[in-house]
This record gives C-alpha cells, structure tokens and sequence, in this order.
C-alpha cells in the first residue's frame, strides 16, 4: 500500500474535475470541477439537495464517481480509494456510531482501523476527550446530539489526516464546542492541511474559509474567494451572494404562505 | 470492546494464519478488528441477536437441541440405517440453518449502518467480508452442535455393521453436520454475492426480502413426494439404458454414480461460492452506501387522500384513529422486516389450499357438500396470514422513529391502537371475505355462499382478535429478533395441528345449517367481547413500550445497560 502524501503538480490535495453521478436515473452533479491546496479552508455552500453531501461522499470514497476524475493527496478513486481514505479524516453530516460501544471504544476501533500506534492512539484519544469534555461517559446511545458531533470530529482528527472534510460539522454543537472547533479549523489549515468545510451557516463560513464553493442543482455557480464573489455579484455579504446567485428571494414569499396556512 | 479469550486465539491471531489472510486479500490486523467488532455488536445486540450469549439464544438453542433429541429418538425406535438417521438430521440442520441465515446474511450484508460508519475507513472488501464471513460461520457453529450433539450420541445405538462404526460414529455425525453446514452458510453467503452482482441497490432489498422466503419452500416437498419418487426412478432407468459410458464412468469410479455426481455438484458448487463471494468482496460497504442513498430523493411517491382514513377516524374514533390506521396501512406496504415476515407465510398458504386444488382435492367445493370440501381451509389460511402478521407486527426497521410517539399525548394512544385494528380489520378480515363471497355465490349460490362467509369473518375476526395480542407495543416499533424466526415455525406446527382439531369441528357443524347459524351467532359475541379486550390490550402495551422508551437509551435500542466487566 502506498501511504505517501502526493500533491498534484499545481500543489493541490484534493483535485476534482469533470465529476458526475447520478443516483439510478437522477443526475445529481452534473461536471464539477475545483481544487484544493495545502493550507486551504474551502466553504462548501448550496441549497438542500444540490449535492454537497454527495460530493464530499465522493472525495471521502463513499460513493464512487459517475463520471470525470477525482485525485486525493495524488491518489486517483476510486482505484486509489483505500490509500486515499488514509489521508482523509471525514465528518459525516449524519452522526451515525456503532450506539453500544463506548465513546472510547469507538474511537479506539477508528483510529486503530487507520493503523495509528497504540501508545499514540490512547495519548490523543485521551487529549480529544478530555478537551470536548467526553471522558467518563458510557455507551454512545446515552450521548446527546452534540456529543456524537464532538465524537465524530475526534474520530476525524485521530489519524492526523492531511485533508478533513467536514460536512455540517458545528450542527447540535454548544457555544463553546463551537467556537473551539472554529479555532481548530483555522489551526489545522496553519499546520497545512486542506480542509473542504460544508455548511448552511453562511455566518461560520465567511468567517473561516479562504475560499467558497457553491454548488446549485449539482452544477458549480460561484469558486473563488470571498472578495472575489462579492466583487462580482456586486454583494455585500456572502448571504447576498447566496441569495443572487441561488435565486433565494424566489422562497421568500413561501414564508408569508406558511404562516398564512397555520392562521387558517 | 475486548479480544475474546478463546482457546488458541493467539496461535490463530499469529504470524502464521496472518500470512494466510495475506494471501487470500485481506489485511490481517483490520479483519481481527472488524471479528471482534461485529462480535462485540452482536452481544451488545446492536446487529442481528444470533450469535450473541443472550437469554433468549440459550432458549433457542434448547429449543433446537430439544427438536434433535425427540427426532433422534423417534428414528432409533423407528430402525432406521445409520445412513437415513444421519440424512434426515443433517437434512433438519440444512433446514434450520437456511431459516435463520438468509435472514441474518441478508441483514448482515445490507446493513446501512456498517456502511455509513465504516465505508470511509482505508477497509477492503476483502477484510470486511472475510470477517463477516467469520462473524456469520459462529452461527453455523451454534446450530449444528444445538441441533446435533445429542442425536450423534443417540445414533451410536443404531444397526452399525461394525463396533468401530458404532463408536465413531458421533465424531462422523459431528464431522458430517459441520461440513454441511459450512457449505450452505458459504451457498447463502455467495446468494447474496450473486444478488448483489445482478440486482441494482435500488432493488437489492425487495430482491432480499423474496429470497428469504426460500427455505419455507421446504414444507413444499412432501407435497411432491410422489412427483419426486417417480423423477428419481425415470432417472434410474435413464442412467440404467444409457449405455456404456455411464457403465464406463461408474466402473471408473470407486465409488459408483454417486461419487461421480458428488463431483459433478462440487464442480457446479464451488465456482459458483467462489464467484459470489467474490462479489461481496468487491467494495461491498460502498455498495451498501449506495443502497441507502439510492431511496432518498428522485422517487416521489403519490400523496393519496385516502377517503377511507376520514371514515376510519368516523368509526374508530377521531384523528388519532386515523393517524393509526394510515400509519400503518403505509408501514405494512413499505417497512421490509414485515414484508419479510409476511412473505414467509406464502408457502404455508400454497400448502393449505393451492396444492391440494392442483392435484384434484376441489377447494370449489361447497363445505355443505356430503364429502369433505377442502374450502373448510380457506378460513384457516387467512387466519395464518392474519396471525403471522399480527407477530410481525411489532417488529420494523425504522424502529428508531417511534420516538415521535413520545410526543403525542397518551390519550391518543386508545384511538390509534383502535386505528391500527380497523385497518388491520379491513384489510384482513372483510376485504378477503368480501372476495370469498363473490366467489362463492358464483360457485355455490346465495345460501351456501353467505353463510359460508359470514363463517369464514367470524373465524377471521378471532383470528384478528388473537393476533393482536402478538403486537407488544408500538407497530413497527421494535428492533427485529431472529431467535423468533424458530420460536415461529415451531408455532406454525402447533398453528397447523390446532386447525387440523378446528376443521374436524368445523366439518361436522357444516352438516347442519342451523348448527352454522347458531355458531356464527355465538363467533359474532366472542369476536366482539375479544375484540375490545384486545384493543384495551394494544393500548396498554403501547403505553408500556412508550413509557419503556422514555426511560432511557435502554429501551429503543433494545440492549442492556453496559456491564461493568465491558
């Protein structure tokens, strides 16, 4: 197996172009191409069901890609799949565990699943717990929502990834765990690693990534830098960039209908 | 989560077997991970219960073990040759074994969550399939000794020719059993390959769901004995005209055709288990992502206004009736546990009343007739369908989502288990008799015709009334038990000897019309008064399962709290 990290020639780790798929016979992401280079923080932004998720599921060796090329720190998916997973840590935006194992025995089986020495694995599982506050609890089905995230975010992080993908990774997470994992990402981006950040908190977004995403209807809309986009949709915010380009004013009038519906 | 202290683990976790493991594709570390992963799952009993130490596994095994012993017994006083004793147990094993691993294999393998959780980890087909493979061979271990250790000391009191015989034999039977049992779990196993590789993942599950009603088809063959007998024989006298090169081959062989078929079956057998093993390896977890992603989204399904939920919530008491009677007309059309569950029964009811009609026994007959009409079955396979949906009933695969139920208020829980009855009433009870009917007053005319329905509702709606009383709580709001696939075919042994009792009663009321007016006057007070206690039941089970979840993870994840020794 070859476990070498392997920038593209431009110097990028995640590098997709002309990606497609299709579930049966839905189209969901019609020739999508970006990068991402070392040190980098993309944001990831699109209305529910432009297939965010589903590309972050690509990359990460979920879903296999229907069409175009998809290379992870040098490795080619799907046939590079299992060497490229060593070198990605992935937050799935369902906190889905093994519910009877414990938040250390989870952890245990991830880490140890990604081949990190035992004393080393303990030492840092031992850290993650204690710093989101998760030593002494018991079995996984007792944790609360934002427990899991904070399990899940430390199952990501065990194996020192060169490329985190994280997909709503804030969502059930209190102020603190918020902030925390805020610094974290602009911490791991400083260390060098390549991080695709995917959420609905433009908020969040703006704040942390270097550059945005937007997918819309499986197709690319907007990459570039916040400054860059704002420039060219002559927007003052990344919401007003959304919301042009996504045409999100066309929903507003479903507000007034909603509550019109609840009077009657 | 621990490595379990098994005799020889460290000789067969060793350098050795890893470079074995090696050979075959799998990496040895991750496949011991992911043995004791899905070992740990199991008696925690988050993945399907077979294979853990549980309670209700060492009933299940006694039970099986007790089945092997009364069979063994009744062949030793029956006479039978070593050769038969050892065929009809090992067949009983193959039987038992295909029951409870089509449904386990196919849960183990479509598992969604194995799939959300462990399909971005560095793990290649070949590891996860090899240590499920592992997982699911403990299976084949704990049948074969609950079924076989006591009848393979029994059968040392049988005819041996010699006492050598006599004395090996239980290290033979043993031998035998295991060696068998290892081959249908592969054959199950490379089945589900074979599906994956042909069906799409949309359509896996249906697919799956079919295929587990496949060793029911076993209670077909005495049905065809005869058919059987007479193959077996043209076949002989085939192979006995064919001239000298079967003469040749036979001669060949040391020992005679049935080596050579033996060979020819292990030549069919053996690439076929290769090669549908060899699709489960081939990233299978990215399959089963695919499997649960393919539902969500592209397929929209009609909204029907359904006019009979606003009159089911007239007769059976308001919304809440409604809400019960729409949930679970909906989740008995899509939830795949129960369809499983119902799907099984299709062979038992093809036994009751299609067979007998294909070999000339009319079930046209009117039950008035001077002979015996095997329509007197006809109420008693509905009652079948309706009892076996009625124990499936408490069973789903989206058992996580009654938690909503928690914040309804309890006094909707009577109206909706009032809901769940009038759809299961509908459905079951008037809906087949209304077909009855028709059918029966073309056939027979109105007399024979209407009282014989009104009989066959009564009859249905006792069944109704029994059934319900196998719902333990919410619909569809329990995580699937496997021990249950034995505990219910030995209930439909029982189910089968009772009707047999009930037809016998049934026959003779049928000689008399009064005699059927009176019954059916006196079905109509029991249904009624059985009814509505099983109704208040439902209610009150409802409310105990709802109060049960509300304590705590305990309860909608169905294990137990953590022991200290894990």
């Amino acid at each position: 197996m070859d476990y070498s990290t392997q920038a593209d020639a431009d110097g990028s780790l995640v590098s997709v172009d002309g990606l497609t798929f299709s579930y049966g016979q839905g189209q969901v992401l019609h020739g999508i191409s970006f990068s991402i280079g070392k040190g980098e923080v993309v944001g990831l932004l699109g209305p529910n069901g432009a297939g965010k998720s589903t590309t972050i599921k690509i990359l990460t060796g979920i879903l296999t890609p229907g069409g175009g090329s998809v290379r992870i720190a040098g490795h080619l998916m799907p046939s590079g799949a299992i060497d490229a997973k060593k070198h990605v840590g992935y937050v799935p935006e369902s906190a889905e565990l093994f519910e009877s194992l414990t938040g250390q025995e989870f952890l245990e089986l991830m880490g140890r699943l990604q081949d990190v020495p035992e004393e080393t694995l303990q030492r840092r599982i031992g850290r993650l717990l204690e710093q989101f506050q998760l030593a002494g609890y018991s079995r996984l089905d007792e944790y609360s929502k934002g427990m899991r995230q904070k399990v899940l975010l430390s199952a990501a992080l065990l194996h020192n990834p060169d490329i985190v993908m994280l997909d709503e990774p804030l969502s059930g997470l209190d102020i603190n765990a918020g902030l925390m994992v805020r610094d974290l990402v602009a911490a791991l981006a400083a260390n060098g690693k390549a991080i695709l950040y995917s959420s609905h908190v433009l908020d969040i977004v703006e704040r942390v990534c270097d550059r945005v995403l937007i997918i819309h209807e499986g197709r690319l809309i907007a990459d570039g830098s916040l400054e860059s986009l704002k420039e060219a949709t002559q927007s003052g915010s990344l919401e007003d960039v959304f919301r042009r380009l996504t045409r999100v004013d066309e929903t507003i009038s479903g507000v007034s209908e909603i509550i019109e519906s609840l009077r009657q | 989560m621990k490595t379990p202290r098994v005799p020889g683990s460290r000789i067969i976790r060793g350098k050795s077997f890893a470079a074995v493991l090696r050979r075959c594709g799998i990496e040895p570390r991750q496949y011991w991970l992911l043995v004791d992963l899905f070992g740990t799952l199991s008696e925690r009993q988050e993945i399907a219960r077979m294979g853990s130490s549980d309670r209700a596994m060492t009933y299940l095994m006694a039970l099986m073990c007790f089945m092997g012993v009364l069979i063994s017994l009744g062949l030793v006083a029956s006479g039978v040759s070593p050769g038969m004793f050892g065929l009809v147990l090992i067949g009983l094993t193959v039987f038992q074994l295909s029951l409870v691993l089509l449904p386990e294999v196919a849960e183990n393998l479509v598992n969604p969550i194995e799939g959300m959780v462990l399909a971005h980890q560095p793990v290649n087909g070949a590891t996860w399939a090899g240590a499920k493979l592992t997982h699911l061979f403990k299976l084949v271990l704990y049948v074969v000794v609950a079924i076989n250790t006591f009848p393979a000391i029994i059968g040392t009191f049988l005819d041996h020719q010699s006492a050598f015989l006599a004395v090996t034999f239980p290290a033979r039977h043993f031998v035998a059993a295991l060696g068998v049992g290892l081959v249908v779990a592969l054959l199950c196993c490379s089945f589900f390959g074979w599906l994956v590789r042909f069906i799409p993942a949309r359509r896996l599950k249906r697919a799956a769901v079919m295929a587990q009603a496949i060793p029911m088809l076993f209670v077909l063959v005495p049905h065809f004995r005869d058919e059987l007998e007479a193959a077996y024989a043209a076949g002989r006298e085939l192979f006995g005209s064919s001239g000298w090169w079967v003469a040749s081959i036979e001669e060949a062989s040391p020992g005679g055709l049935a080596t050579v078929l033996g060979i020819a079956t292990a030549v069919v057998t053996i690439p076929a288990i290769m090669l549908g093993l060899k699709s489960l390896s081939g990233d299978h977890l990215i399959r089963v992502s695919t499997l649960v992603q393919s539902g969500t989204g592209h397929r929209r399904v009609k909204n029907r206004r359904a006019s009979i939920g606003g009159w089911a919530a007239r007769i059976a008491g308001g919304q809440s009736a409604r809400a019960g009677f729409g949930y679970l007309g909906t989740m008995m059309l899509r939830d795949w546990q129960f369809k499983v569950n119902m799907a099984g029964t299709a062979p038992l009811v093809v036994m009751l009343v299609i067979l007998p009609a294909l070999k000339g026994q009319s079930v046209l007959e009117s039950p008035f007739s001077a002979g015996f009409a095997l329509s007197h079955l006809l109420p008693h396979a509905l009652g079948l369908i309706i009892v076996t949906a009625g124990s499936a009933l408490s069973f789903g695969n989206d058992y996580k989502g009654i938690w909503w139920f928690l914040v309804v208020p309890r006094t909707a829980v009577l109206p909706f288990a009032k809901g769940v009855y009038t759809r299961l009433f509908f459905l079951l009870v008037i809906a087949p008799n209304l077909v009855l009917l028709a059918a029966c007053l073309w056939l027979w005319g109105v007399r024979d015709a209407a009282l014989f329905a009104a009989f066959s509702t009564v009859i249905a709606s006792l069944y109704l009334a029994v059934g319900l009383h196998f719902v333990t709580g919410v619909p569809f709001g329990k995580q699937r038990d496997p021990s249950r696939q034995l505990i219910s075919f030995v209930g439909v042994i029982i189910f089968l000897a009772a009707v047999g009792i009930a037809v016998g009663i049934q026959y003779l009321l049928f000689r008399i019309v009064a005699a059927v007016v009176v019954s059916v006057l006196f079905g109509v007070a029991c249904a009624y008064f059985l009814t509505g206690m099983a109704i208040d039941n439902l209610g009150s089970r409802i409310r105990v399962h709802l109060n049960l979840l509300a304590m705590g993870p305990v309860g909608p994840f169905g294990g137990r709290p953590l022991d200290s020794s894990d």
